[in-house]
């Protein structure tokens, strides 16, 4: 850990010590109706000390901790969605595969940095097989809704998260600062924007985006969060290879990103019927009501840091694997 | 221990957990739920409190964990439970609530699958007249309808693996006793409190 990341650890550890701060005056002031949203906010704070210090631990001890890290998030996201989307008993084989075999596999691949293999493994290979393991079982009905609904799954909460991890070995031509503070400046952005759009539509929200979707998002709370994000964003680049606009850029492509991965997900857990996708995270919900935007941001921020600023990784495949079948 | 850390396990896998204990301490009690997988009886038995964990027995099928020595093991020395054999009646033509007579007669609680048998599509089958009899013969009993959701997904019939998918238990406020209440009218009211818990959507408070 540099001295960079030291400097934006010891940032987020003021705003959790405001945020407690404020939460611990709110409630003892707090007037009977508002206890609960008081309550809420609480939960959530504490919730994102506990968040940010796993995600600390993790980045300082490198990059393997951090692919194993991220594989268990999305684990617990997956888990979420094939819970709502009811499957059928007949899928049982199919998501066994998924869970056990192509979720830990695609991992893999990310933590040996075969980039050539981790950047297409589900969406070729992985959507390739359910389908076939799922017509051995000779079951046609619902066939392509449940097979699209196991590959959606795979796709959101697998292989988009997987590509966190996968800016940890990222390599920048002429940078090294160390990839550990651009995921960090990733994330960190993402997740404020959430949390500034959070609190810009508390205090002035009127507006509302989507009702029927999220009637929480309103068009203050978005904008004046994204804004604010933007400029934290300014502010961190200094550890990232963007120059200031650059990075401002950067900020509103995956903020836009995320605010909208976060609409996607919510229609479905409407459709579905639900209001959270869990209750793992006290005050959030489910692991994917965190991850919502970091999934549908990720692809994007790591794909165009790795056009722009990227030495073009390395396709093929690590020399032990050839080493395995001869070359 | 042992068992602790077995419950402490299931919950997490199965993401089950039952929110506030009522009145129902310390009686003998009667947990009665759906049937829909082979982890029923090893999900409500782990959801429990540890103190009314320790006192309880699941009653299950001799058959099925008898069947390898974890299983074995588990209902042995983990469960305490007690073992039916579904097919055929034992040679000494006792009652085949006996074992579970004798069971509560000594203030154990008890986790029984009144459908009798596993239902493979989820819906809840008729259930057999079991608990009126144990109800009849010990009116003290405290009874306890559970709801159990996604389960049945979770290990379907015939599979060994089980998904990593999110469980959901309901545990029910007590049945009221009602004065001279028929058999059949007591066994309706029992499966309707039982279908009242699958309703709800998962993952929803």
């Amino acid at each position: 850990m540099n001295k960079e990341m030291i400097w934006m650890m010891a940032g987020v550890l003021a705003l959790l010590v405001t945020a407690s701060v404020a939460g611990w005056i709110m409630a003892r002031r707090a007037s009977s109706e508002k206890k609960a949203s008081v309550e809420n906010f609480n939960a959530r704070t504490r919730s994102w000390w506990v968040m940010v210090g796993v995600f600390a631990v993790t980045l300082w001890f490198g990059h393997w901790t951090t692919v194993v890290l991220f594989c268990l998030i999305s684990f617990l996201a997956l888990r979420e969605f094939i819970t709502l989307n009811e499957t059928k008993g007949c899928d049982h084989k199919v998501l066994c595969w998924c869970f056990f075999v192509l979720l830990p596999l695609q991992y893999f691949l990310v933590g040996i940095q075969w980039y050539g293999m981790a950047s297409i493994f589900i969406p070729v290979y992985g959507f390739i097989f359910i389908p076939i393991r799922k017509v051995l079982t000779g079951e046609t009905r619902d066939f392509l809704s449940t097979t699209a609904k196991i590959q959606w799954g795979m796709l959101t909460c697998v292989y988009f998260v997987s590509h966190m991890p996968m800016i940890m070995t990222l390599p920048i031509k002429g940078w090294s600062g160390g990839n550990g503070a651009l995921l960090f400046f990733f994330v960190a952005t993402v997740q404020s924007s959430d949390v500034f759009q959070y609190c810009w539509g508390k205090m002035t929200g009127k507006h509302k985006i989507a009702p029927k979707l999220s009637p929480n998002k309103t068009v203050e709370g978005t904008v004046g969060g994204i804004a604010t994000t933007i400029l934290l964003a300014v502010g961190m680049s200094y550890v990232t290879p963007f120059n200031p606009w650059q990075a401002a850029l950067m900020a509103l492509v995956i903020c836009v990103a995320g605010f909208f991965g976060g609409l996607v997900m919510s229609a479905i857990k409407r459709d579905l019927g639900a209001k959270d996708w869990g209750n793992t995270i006290a005050g959030h919900g489910g692991v994917m009501d965190r991850i919502d935007s970091l999934c549908f941001a990720a692809p994007l921020f790591f794909h165009l840091t790795g056009f722009y600023f990227g030495t073009g990784m390395d396709p093929t495949p690590p020399d032990w694997v050839f080493g395995l079948f001869g070359k | 221990m042992m068992a602790d850390l077995l419950a402490m396990l299931v919950r997490l896998a199965t993401g089950v957990s039952i929110g506030r204990v009522d009145s129902w301490t310390g009686k003998p009690c009667v947990f009665f739920a759906n049937h829909g997988s082979n982890l029923d009886a090893l999900v409500i038995w782990s959801a429990l409190p540890g103190e009314i964990r320790r006192e309880t027995s699941p009653v299950a099928a001799m058959d099925y964990w008898t069947k390898n020595w974890l299983r074995r093991w588990i209902s042995g020395e983990i469960f305490h439970a007690i073992l039916l054999q579904r097919k055929g009646r034992p040679d000494d033509r006792s009652h085949p609530l006996q074992a579970v007579y004798d069971m509560l007669e000594t203030g154990r609680s008890i986790i029984i699958f009144p459908e009798g048998t596993r239902s493979p599509d989820g819906s809840l089958n008729p259930f057999k007249p079991g608990i009126f009899h144990l109800k009849e013969k010990f009116p003290e009993l405290v009874m306890i309808p559970v709801s159990l959701q996604n389960l049945n997904r979770i290990l379907p019939k015939g599979q060994r693996l089980p998904l990593p998918l999110i469980g959901r238990i309901t545990v029910h406020p007590p049945l009221s006793h009602v004065e001279g209440e028929g058999r059949e009218d007591f066994l309706k009211r029992a499966r309707n409190t039982v279908a009242s818990g699958l309703q709800k959507t998962l993952c929803d408070e």
